[in-house]
């Protein structure tokens, strides 16, 4: 895959090469926003009041358009598999991965599509299962025909989860909205 | 989040851990590239 990984941090430049040495050298060039700080970051939208910037990629083509943002928590790993499937798409070429069969959207009155790491898709799993709430749940990382469906209802824009309630959407997690559609009694 | 897909991405040029200066406008016509924020050197990433 012809792509050029550039990682981009806050830390100065003896505290990134150390850092590289520590875990065996790494190869692709790790991109010093120390000073002025956070300047590229703050562009990017990326950078927190603390002064770090968030987990996040940003997948840009040759042409230096964006074609494909995610911004995770600290915690969160992203999914190489979803990288390599974006990059895919852009260089139009099949992706390495064997491509997942297009799939139906389930028959269910509540279907979440969520991604493995995200944690407001934790929290809803966890408030639907605590109250009783059958849903069926849809990995867009494993599933590329749900991830077009749900970029249909989002504008284009990755957001998990999403809900779909009968053919009513709703974006993100909207409690206040998942109760009223759903009859839930809080 | 100020950025969308779609856009074109802000233009910069900073230094990387290798000594060399990376201008993200070099790569335009040749390459895609992947663009990775983390937060911290020294912490799990």
């Amino acid at each position: 895959m012809q792509a050029q990984v550039l990682g981009l941090s806050v830390d100065t430049i003896p505290s990134l090469k150390a850092w590289s040495e520590s875990l065996g050298g790494i190869g692709y060039p790790l991109l010093s926003d120390f000073y002025p700080h956070g300047q590229v970051a703050r562009m990017f939208g990326v950078l927190r009041s603390e002064g770090h910037c968030e987990r996040a990629i940003f997948i840009i083509d040759k042409q230096g358009v964006i074609r494909y943002i995610d911004i995770h928590d600290k915690d969160q790993q992203p999914d190489n598999e979803v990288l390599f499937g974006e990059l895919a798409k852009i260089a139009g070429v099949p992706a390495a991965k064997p491509v997942i069969p297009a799939s139906e959207e389930p028959d269910a009155d509540l279907v979440m599509y969520c991604t493995p790491w995200c944690s407001d898709c934790r929290k809803a799993r966890e408030y639907l299962s605590l109250r009783n709430i059958p849903y069926v749940e849809v990995d867009i990382t494993r599933d590329l025909a749900a991830a077009q469906r749900m970029r249909g209802w989002t504008g284009g824009k990755q957001i998990t989860p999403t809900f779909n309630i009968r053919g009513t959407i709703v974006i993100d997690f909207d409690k206040p909205r998942l109760v009223e559609l759903l009859g839930i009694k809080d | 989040m100020t950025l969308t897909v779609g856009q074109l991405a802000p233009d910069f040029m900073l230094t990387s851990h290798l000594d060399k200066q990376v201008r993200l406008s070099d790569y335009r016509g040749s390459v895609n590239v992947v663009l990775v924020f983390f937060p911290q050197a020294w912490t799990s990433v």
